[in-house]
Order: structure tokens, then C-alpha cells, then sequence
């Protein structure tokens, strides 16, 4: 079945068809909203959420933008909303509270040599210390665009209109990301 | 094409986001200067040290999400079928009664001392003999919703009351001209924890813009929720009334104090369709401070249109 054909049986109660429409796209969303939030459990909740929307609002999907469209549109937003929280949450303080007492919150970014892949360690550690100086200076739109543009491999055209904006202004934002990501990294790269 | 352009139109060349004629007018200077070649080498540099910025998926991380996911929609959908509040009910308590002490044969005694609960909810009792006999069933999925605001043994018969305060769902299905479906609506268009939910609702409200409060609700979602994806669908909402006086002060607004121009451009494309002098002011305030070139460009085009200075002395 096409995808039109698996909304339209989704959207008449068919579950099978709705997990068959999931299973399509959730691997890149939770990609997405892992890489964004850098965390595991936020991760997870942002997938149930996005998902869960799908599941009661498909309905009312009308085919007026793609399917890729509209779920991205709904994962963003919750991403988005979920960085300028965090964000002003850090603004508040740069401390946060861990098992282990209080810690700056940039070193409770995860270490990827955690994942067990021997390519990652080569990785220096001054590197992704500096990549995640640079991540950190993003703001949650610039940080948004970079992972769709850089890591998703999306279109800005696409990206556009998935934050309900111009093709222009998803260039500009990955243009400040590129240029605040180069001078973090400095003469490292 | 200077070499500061090239420079800046090196990412968007990497990422196969130029146009034909912009890659090719690209190239050709590439091939003849090698202090832009030798930034494109950076570029790329960067790029690769970009690409190890991501963080690979935690293996189990998918699966987990997957089954969560279906216990969850499986429980939202038992809901619509009508499944019994009792059986919700019973399986949200599950966690608490079934530690392990409770799991095993020590089980039924308890289950016997809480056969009788007493439910209080708040506003309402759904409290009817025939639900309170049917024997809880403990297979269902927890649900999140419920909590459990007071509990307090009940005389000395060994009963305990226990007062819920449930989150429940509920499908309301009517037309858009209907006031109650349009009141609920234009609260949720307000819904400060859920931007999907906002933009949503105002996709549905557009197309009811007849209506004052419906305008209303569109203008100030335009001018003032945080989030652009919404106030993007607000504007185009607006469309159909660029000419309305009050939509037409509050595009004007948007041109001036809107931090995204991606909004201010639409906003600026729907005030040219119409030659009217009531926005002059805003638009020569704008001139003063716009730095979006297209908008720049427009703004002073309709000034000039309306025979306005395009500085506001
Ligand atoms: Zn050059």
C-alpha cells in the first residue's frame, strides 16, 4: 500500500496501517529529537507525544501538505518548545542537580565513547568539547535547521515550511548555525 | 561575484541548496581563484567534523518507543470503544497494589479488603452499585490521568474511600459555525503548553473567519503567541481581510515588532494588496529599522505608491 493508501486506512481506525505509517518515519524522529535534546528520556517523550497527536489528530490531516510535512511540523514545535524551556531554564541557572551533586550543565551533554563504537573514541575530545560549545550557542531554531539540514539531509525548502517560514529565512538560519559552529570549533578544524 | 559571495554560498554549495545558475557562476570563479578554492577545503573540513556531531540512536531506545507507543495507543483506543472506567481504573491502581509483597498469594485477601472501594470523584458520582460489583480486571495498561487526591478509611467496616481526580477525554464532533465547537476552539488556540495544538486549531479556525471573535482570535494569536509557526497560520488566516482597517493595524504591528521575517514578509505581501494610507506611519517607522532587504524593497515600493516621503520627517 502507498502511503496516501496507509493514511486513508489509518485514518478510518485501521491500527495496523497507522503502525505500517509509524514505522516509516519514527527512526528519523527520534534521531531528530535525540540529537536535538541530547537526552534519552526527553527523546522518548517527544516521540510519544508527536505519535500520540498523530494518532488523535489524523483525522483531520487533509492532504493539503505532505504527510512528512504536517508530523514534522508537530515533532518540531515540541522540540522547539522543549529547547526554549530548557533554555531559560539554564538561563535561570548553569548548574544543574545530578545523582552526583550539582554539575555544569554542559558536561552532562553524554559522552558519546559511552556507546561502545571503537570509531568514536578516535574522535579527540577536544573536538566534541568544541562541537558542543558550538551546539550550545545555537539557538533552539538554528539548532533545529542545522540537524534537519546537516544530519536529516532535508531540503530548506522543506524546512521552511515545517516552521511555517521562508526557504530564505531557513538559509539564514543555517547560515548563522554554520558560521557560530565554525568559530567554536576555531583553528580545530 | 566577489569573493566575500562565493565564501558565504560555500555551505549551500556543499549541501546541493544552489540553483543551477548560482553553482555555475560558483564554479567558474572557483576554477580561477585559489584563496576561495582553499575555503571550500574548509568548508568541507568542517562539514566532516559537523557530521561527527551526531549522536547515534542508543540501540534499545526504537524498540522501547515502538511498544510504548502501541500501549498507549491501544489504551486511547479502548477508551473510544467505551472500555469501563472501572477497568481503566483498576489497571492504573495496578502498580501501586501489585508490588511485589502483593503478587502472589497474599494477593486475593487484599483484592477482598478493596472490592467495596468507594470511588468520590470530583464534581460527579459514577459511583453505580453494578460497576462497583464488577470484579476489577488487572491485564489493563496503566494510564496516565488519574490521581489520587485523598484516601481515608471509611467507619470501621474495613473499607477505604478513596477520592480520584481523573483527566478524562472526550470526542466533541460539530461544525465550525456551531458557537460551542468555536468556543472550544478559541481555547485551545490559547493552550500555552501546546504550540502542534495551537497551530492545529487556528488551521481550523481560518476557516471560519467570519465570525468578530474568530478575527479576534486570529489577530492576536498573530501578534502575540511565541511561537512563529503559529503566528505564521494566524496571518494566513488573516488573508481574505488585508483590507480590514483593525487586521491591517495589526499587520502593521507584526512589520515592526516581529523578531521572524519570514512573517514579516507575508505580512508586508498582504499589506501591498491593498493601497491604503491607513499603515504610512508604520511603514515609515519600518523603513527605519527593516533590515530584511525584500521587505525593505516592498515597503518603500508601496510608499512611493501612496505618494508617502519615505522617511517619516
Ligand atoms: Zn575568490
Amino acid at each position: 500500500m502507498d502511503e496516501a493508501g496507509l493514511i486513508r486506512a489509518a485514518q478510518s481506525g485501521d491500527e495496523q496501517a497507522f503502525e505500517q505509517l509509524v514505522h516509516s518515519y519514527d527512526q528519523a524522529v527520534l534521531r531528530l529529537a535525540y540529537n536535538l535534546l541530547r537526552s534519552q528520556e526527553d527523546a522518548r517523550d517527544i516521540y510519544q507525544e508527536a505519535f500520540l497527536r498523530v494518532h488523535r489528530n489524523l483525522h483531520s490531516f487533509r492532504f493539503d501538505c505532505s504527510f512528512h510535512t504536517w508530523l514534522y511540523r508537530i515533532v518540531t514545535n515540541l522540540c522547539l518548545d522543549h529547547l526554549r524551556k530548557r533554555k531559560v531554564r539554564k538561563e535561570e541557572s548553569a548548574i544543574v542537580e545530578t545523582a552526583e551533586g550539582p554539575r555544569d550543565r554542559i558536561s552532562t551533554i553524554p559522552e558519546s565513547g559511552a556507546t561502545g563504537d571503537p570509531e568514536r573514541h578516535m574522535l579527540s575530545s577536544e573536538l566534541r568539547a568544541r562541537l558542543n560549545r558550538g551546539m550550545e550557542q545555537l539557538t533552539p531554531r538554528e539548532r533545529t535547521v542545522f540537524e534537519m539540514r546537516h544530519h536529516q539531509g532535508m531540503r530548506l525548502r522543506a524546512i521552511g515550511e515545517i516552521l511555517g517560514t521562508s526557504e530564505e529565512a531557513a538559509k539564514n538560519c543555517l547560515f548563522r548555525a554554520t558560521q557560530k559552529m565554525r568559530a567554536a570549533l576555531g583553528e580545530f578544524v | 561575484m566577489t569573493c566575500e559571495n562565493v565564501q558565504a554560498s560555500l555551505p549551500f554549495l556543499l549541501y546541493g541548496e544552489l540553483s543551477f545558475d548560482e553553482e555555475e557562476q560558483l564554479e567558474q570563479h572557483l576554477g580561477a581563484c585559489a584563496p576561495c578554492r582553499q575555503a571550500l577545503e574548509e568548508m568541507r573540513a568542517l562539514h566532516a567534523a559537523f557530521d561527527q556531531s551526531a549522536e547515534p540512536l542508543p540501540a534499545p531506545l526504537l524498540l522501547e518507543c515502538r511498544r510504548e507507543l502501541r500501549e498507549r495507543v491501544r489504551e486511547e483506543a479502548g477508551g473510544k470503544r467505551g472500555l469501563g472506567w472501572w477497568a481503566k481504573l483498576a489497571g492504573r491502581l495496578r502498580p501501586a497494589f501489585l508490588t511485589p509483597a502483593f503478587g502472589s498469594p497474599a494477593w486475593p485477601r487484599v483484592l477482598g479488603a478493596v472490592a467495596m472501594l468507594m470511588l468520590g470523584f470530583a464534581g460527579a458520582r459514577l459511583t453505580s452499585p453494578a460497576t462497583v460489583r464488577t470484579p476489577p480486571t488487572y491485564d489493563t495498561v496503566p494510564v496516565s490521568g488519574t490521581r489520587v487526591r485523598f484516601v481515608e478509611p471509611a467507619e470501621n467496616n474495613g473499607l477505604v474511600k478513596i477520592t480520584l481526580e481523573e483527566t478524562r477525554e472526550r470526542q466533541v464532533t460539530g461544525k465550525l459555525d456551531d458557537a460551542r465547537i468555536r468556543q472550544l476552539l478559541l481555547s485551545a488556540a490559547q493552550d500555552p503548553a501546546d504550540p502542534g495544538l495551537r497551530v492545529e486549531t487556528i488551521g481550523l479556525l481560518q476557516r471560519e473567519t467570519e465570525t468578530a471573535e474568530v478575527r479576534q482570535a486570529l489577530i492576536t494569536a498573530m501578534q502575540s503567541d511565541d511561537n512563529a509557526g503559529v503566528r505564521m497560520k494566524a496571518l494566513q488566516g488573516l488573508k481574505r481581510y488585508a483590507a480590514h482597517p483593525e487586521v491591517r493595524s495589526a499587520l502593521a504591528a507584526v512589520l515592526l515588532h516581529d523578531g521572524n521575517s519570514g512573517i514579516r514578509t507575508q505580512a508586508i505581501d498582504l499589506l501591498v494588496q491593498h493601497k491604503q494610507r491607513d499603515v504610512v506611519g508604520a511603514l515609515q517607522q519600518l523603513m527605519e529599522r527593516e533590515d530584511n532587504d525584500y521587505i525593505r524593497q516592498r515597503t518603500r515600493r508601496l510608499l512611493s505608491d501612496l505618494n508617502a516621503s519615505v522617511d517619516s520627517f
